[in-house]
């Protein structure tokens, strides 16, 4: 709108009124600043690199932790974006389906390696883990919509938003309470594979007899060389960026080519005439929260994998990170939201070494890089499109 | 068959409900909590509560299909309840949960089953849960008043249970009783003989006048002993009166009270009445040394409650079929006057109250002046504000850098680096709190428009997220570690002053520093009073409607010649001002500035309040802060279960009143323009 309005005054003549004057200050300065801060953080950046500060390993390794970090951003991401996408609400309790996914998983994992099953069979008791992380969140998911959101549907639209700050705090402290204040840790897991890939990793001696498994895709860590730069991998972060872009995939798959993804989009595009045309608006939006909640759950046991560590809270902050990621692609829109994840994830990794700050600022630099894609696109990276409708 | 389906809904999903408390061991941690002594626990009373719950939505829906039905839905809808707490006990004897639930280590059974054996015990469990699901059903049968009446009592008695220790020694019974009869008195004889306002307020002023005699000559007799003295030990200053002219002005004005609320809207008159009977609750609960929930003082306590639950909204129709017959300006004289009286009593409220209360008053309060300056944001505006609590650490931040050795006052020079003997000479706050008060509301504000400036562009959602970063930014900075110097790091700021007046040119004694909670009690006090009165002013003027106008349609309002730019910086620069103040008051309130005070749950607190108070509504506002901060905080032993509380709280509220408790009463303009067109043809035709 402010843009509209700005062009109606350059096809007047300027008129020195006190009102155009402010609205043209608080435009142009500001592109001004943040491009002059733009142009800043390159050269910070760069001077630091030539300089001998920052090395192109430290940054390929950031690079690498930062994708890992941005696909679990993404897969929670994607949940914000669905459920906004159809109904213009903020699903604030989103965080805590994740850290629900993340909480029975370690249950069931615990349950398994203590069956064994995780050492003989571990291929099949992380898909079991993964699958029964999934399914806790989206009961939790589904739970909440019937609950707290369908009632409201038709409230102003700050109502639903304290329902859902308030389920978010109820599940939050409902967990605590249930499975204890203390962090729970998730098991070491070797998953080996590859065998013939890697012939020279994973090699074992064991009675004097060695045996080459292949890589440790989930507890591995390797130092490696490549093109020159000295690297420590671990394959975990590169096995939770493809398992993510897959689902991501499957997702996209359903919204565009499913009958149901149709009709996800047509009551995306207009609940009320969608509903004429006999589509089900209450299952489809069912299968939204499932779709959303799925995908957090598998991004929750995937997170806890790497992290080792779940307990109750941490769901909040990678919630916040990942709503600041949808809104930062475009929300309601879901290559946005996978593009915003990545790159919140990786901007939040590589950014604090690379320009020389505290780590304690990687939050405050996350949400500054908000505020400067919002000054410039105020609808998002990827969110044109959905914005013009909807504004 | 559909009474028993319809039963077995409700009563499972209690069930569901009751299981999973039961497992975070709520039973257990309660089970020490005694709301009535050596007879009912706390445990026993949220047992109480989901059995009764169960039942009485079970009969509920039942309720047209019959007494029997209804009888027999509010059965099984305990019984389910109760079966599933059997079923968790039988699973918690055979299997071992506590890695699962290590809240579980103390054995729910030992509470559940009452001290016996289990088989005897899980006996017992169902016998008391169909009998209670019964008693649900007997209550929802009853008629609406008597089972609204029976509730709240209910109510009532267990909330002063649970307080018990900090309600002691707020006024002693004679007084009490005094008072209340005297209000009783001028209530019954203004409700006789008096016509109209003035004649109710006179005939209130006689009564609480006579009643003054009496207990004076009372008094002098010793047959009473001396008011107010009976709390000397707790009270901090202790509150006791024997002159005649004071005598005269409290049970006047008391009298005075009784009488105009007979002709007063209903809310007023609800609210004194309640007043009223709770400050006689309060006189029985007075007894010191001695636990005060006796069985006698429960049953009392119950009794009264019920009983004002029972008449006060009688009384409330009746007296409101008076106001409405009054003229406007008679109206406002009378509400205005019931106003000035309660401001009155809050002002002399504090001695009473002691310490603990007090302060948690000044918490909820400084959530009201929060709430108000939110509301201007939220509420008039329209703009979704998720980072308040920015501004609230500004105020708080910068009173604390201007009035205590900081980097700022002491010339660049970090305060710890100067030799501790000399901070006092070299550098002390350059400010008193007063003026520091001033300068961290413009700060506030002005923060506000440079916040406001980048994100005022965006809408609805981006807004809201791009203030939510900006909250959690500005605490990340001052938590930072390399500002350690002018922030103090995760340390905070200390000693921050109390504020002080300095009335010595007037008179030489004329300084007071305004210490403790009672100190801080009246600068929110006064807090609460500017930021209510310029807000409700604001809302009347042209801002104020433009704001309305941007709330209800944003491209509707620009195209009528708003300058949008300009009324949203204002909003955001006033609800800045309002938290800025506020901010100061809790750097002096806590003596101090720390960045763990301000995080997003502030904001979301706030924000939680002024929706479910209703939002717009300034008295929506003082509920919804007593009930999200003021219950939490006085409840504060049940520290555990305070947030899971809080969140149910919000969820529930939501779904019960999507408005609010106290939505605003917004005259519609159509309604308004009906009654000119009126008034005009009216006129007209003459």
């Amino acid at each position: 709108m402010i843009q509209k309005s700005q062009t109606a005054f350059k096809n007047q003549s300027p008129r020195l009124s006190i009102n155009g004057l402010l609205n043209r200050t608080i435009q142009n300065p500001l592109r001004l600043i943040a491009i002059v801060l733009l142009v800043y953080i390159l050269v910070v950046a760069l001077s630091r690199l030539l300089g001998g500060d920052y090395r192109a390993d430290q940054f390929a390794r950031q690079l690498i932790f930062g994708l890992a970090q941005g696909s679990i951003y993404a897969l929670i991401a994607l949940g914000y974006t669905l459920v906004y996408g159809i109904l213009l609400m903020i699903n604030f309790a989103h965080g805590e389906v994740f850290m629900a996914g993340a909480y029975i998983g370690f249950f069931v994992i615990t349950a398994l390696n203590n069956a064994g099953l995780l050492v003989s069979q571990t291929l099949l008791a992380l898909l079991i883990t993964i699958f029964s992380g999934v399914i806790a969140s989206v009961i939790v998911a589904v739970a909440l919509e019937r609950i707290a959101y369908r009632p409201l549907r038709n409230a102003p639209r700050l109502v639903p938003l304290i329902t859902a700050i308030g389920a978010s705090i109820l599940l939050q402290q409902l967990f605590l309470r249930l499975f204890g204040v203390s962090t729970r840790r998730y098991p070491d897991v070797n998953l080996y594979a590859f065998p013939q890939l890697f012939p020279e990793l994973g090699c074992a001696t064991i009675n004097g007899e060695t045996i080459c498994r292949g890589i440790d895709l989930i507890g591995g860590r390797y130092d490696v060389v490549v093109f020159g730069l000295q690297l420590r991998v671990l394959p975990i972060h590169f096995l939770v960026f493809f398992l993510a872009l897959t689902f991501m995939a499957v997702l996209w798959f359903i919204v565009q080519r499913t009958r149901i993804g149709k009709a996800m989009r047509a009551v995306a595009e207009d609940k009320s005439t969608a509903a004429l045309m006999g589509i089900d608006v209450d299952q489809v939006i069912v299968i939204t929260f499932v779709l959303g909640a799925a995908l957090a759950g598998a991004g929750g046991v995937l997170f806890a994998l790497y992290n080792q560590q779940v307990s109750p809270f941490i769901g909040f902050i990678p919630g916040i990170k990942a709503f600041t990621a949808a809104v930062l692609g475009g929300i309601g829109n879901i290559p946005g939201a996978v593009f915003g994840g990545l790159f919140l994830g990786v901007v939040e990794s590589v950014a604090p070494s690379m320009l020389g700050l505290s780590q304690q600022l990687k939050d405050v630099i996350a949400f500054s890089m908000l505020v400067l894609v919002l000054i410039f696109r105020p609808t998002g990276i990827l969110g044109e499109v959905l914005a013009q409708k909807k504004a | 068959m559909n009474v028993i389906a319809g039963a077995l809904r409700y009563g499972l999903i209690l069930a569901l409900v009751t299981s999973v408390l039961a497992l975070t061991g709520i039973f257990t941690s309660f089970a020490n909590r005694e709301v009535i002594d050596d007879r009912l626990t706390l445990s026993a009373v949220v047992l109480g509560i989901f059995l009764l719950g169960a039942g009485g939505m079970a009969a509920t829906a039942a309720r047209p299909a019959g007494r029997a039905q209804t009888m027999l839905a509010g059965i099984i809808g305990g019984l389910c309840v109760g079966a599933a707490l059997a079923c968790l006990l039988i699973l918690e004897n055979a299997v071992n949960l506590s890695f699962v639930f290590p809240n579980l280590i103390n054995p729910i059974s030992r509470v559940l089953l009452f001290g016996l054996d289990p088989a005897s015990g899980i006996a017992l469990l169902l016998v008391l849960s169909a009998g209670m699901g019964a008693a649900a059903a007997g209550l929802v049968m009853l008629p609406a008043r008597l089972q609204r009446s029976l509730i709240l009592g209910a109510l009532i008695t267990t909330v002063v249970g649970l307080l018990q220790q900090q309600i002691r020694n707020v006024i002693p019974l004679h007084d009490a009783a005094a008072l209340a009869l005297t209000f009783g008195l001028g209530y019954a004889a203004a409700w006789r003989w008096g016509r109209s306002p003035l004649i109710k307020g006179l005939i209130g002023l006689s009564v609480g006048t006579a009643a003054a005699v009496i207990v004076f000559a009372l008094m002098q007799n010793s047959v009473l002993p001396q008011v107010g003295a009976a709390r000397s030990a707790v009270a901090s200053p202790s509150v006791t009166v024997q002159a005649l002219p004071v005598l005269v002005i409290i049970f006047g004005i008391t009298g005075v009270v009784s009488g105009l609320i007979t002709g007063a809207a209903r809310v007023i008159h609800n609210a004194a009445a309640q007043f009223a009977v709770t400050l006689l609750i309060l006189g029985i609960a007075n007894q010191r040394n001695t636990n005060i929930m006796t069985d006698g003082g429960a049953l009392l306590t119950f009794l009264l409650a019920a009983a004002g639950a029972w008449l006060i909204p009688m009384g409330g129709a009746r007296a409101d079929a008076h106001y409405q017959a009054l003229s406007r300006s008679s109206q406002r004289a009378v509400t205005r006057s019931v106003f000035a009286v309660g401001l009155l009593v809050l002002i002399a409220a504090p001695p009473f109250m002691g310490v603990y209360i007090t302060d948690v008053l000044n918490l909820v309060g400084i959530y009201i002046i929060l709430g108000i300056g939110l509301n201007v944001v939220v509420g008039y505006a329209g703009l979704l504000d998720l980072g308040y609590v920015a501004f609230f650490a500004v105020g708080a931040y910068t009173a604390g850098l201007l009035t205590t050795p900081s980097l700022l006052t002491c010339g660049g020079v970090p305060a710890r680096q100067i030799q501790a003997s000399q901070v006092s000479e070299v550098c002390t706050g350059i400010m008193t709190f007063w003026e520091a008060w001033i300068v961290a509301i413009v700060v506030a504000a002005v923060c506000g428009i440079l916040l406001g400036i980048p994100v005022l562009r965006l809408r609805g959602d981006y807004f809201a997220i791009v203030t939510l970063g900006f909250g959690e930014i500005i605490r990340l900075l001052v938590r930072f570690d390399d500002f350690k110097d002018l922030f103090g790091s995760a340390q905070g700021i200390a000693n921050i002053p109390r504020p002080i007046i300095d009335l010595t040119a007037l008179r030489p004694d004329w300084r007071f520093e305004l210490t403790g909670a009672s100190g801080i009690y009246y600068l929110v006090l006064a807090g609460i009073l500017l930021a209510a009165a310029m807000s409700a002013q604001l809302a009347r003027s042209k801002l104020g409607r433009s704001w309305m106008a941007l709330r209800a349609d944003e491209d509707v309002a620009q195209a009528m010649g708003i300058n949008l730019v300009q009324i949203k910086l204002t909003a955001f620069a006033i609800g800045a001002a309002f938290a800025g103040m506020a901010g100061a008051v809790q750097g002096t309130r806590l003596f101090g500035a720390y960045p763990d005070s301000y995080t997003l749950l502030v904001s979301i607190n706030v924000l939680s309040l002024i929706i479910i108070g209703g939002m717009g509504s300034i008295p929506g506002i003082v509920v919804g802060a007593f009930v999200l901060v003021g219950l939490p905080e006085a409840l504060r032993e049940l520290a555990d279960y305070r947030l899971l509380a809080f969140g149910a709280l919000l969820v529930t509220a939501m779904l019960v009143k999507p408005d609010g408790l106290l939505p605003p009463s917004v005259r519609k303009w159509s309604e308004i323009a009906a009654e000119r067109f009126e008034r005009d043809r009216k006129a007209n035709s003459q």
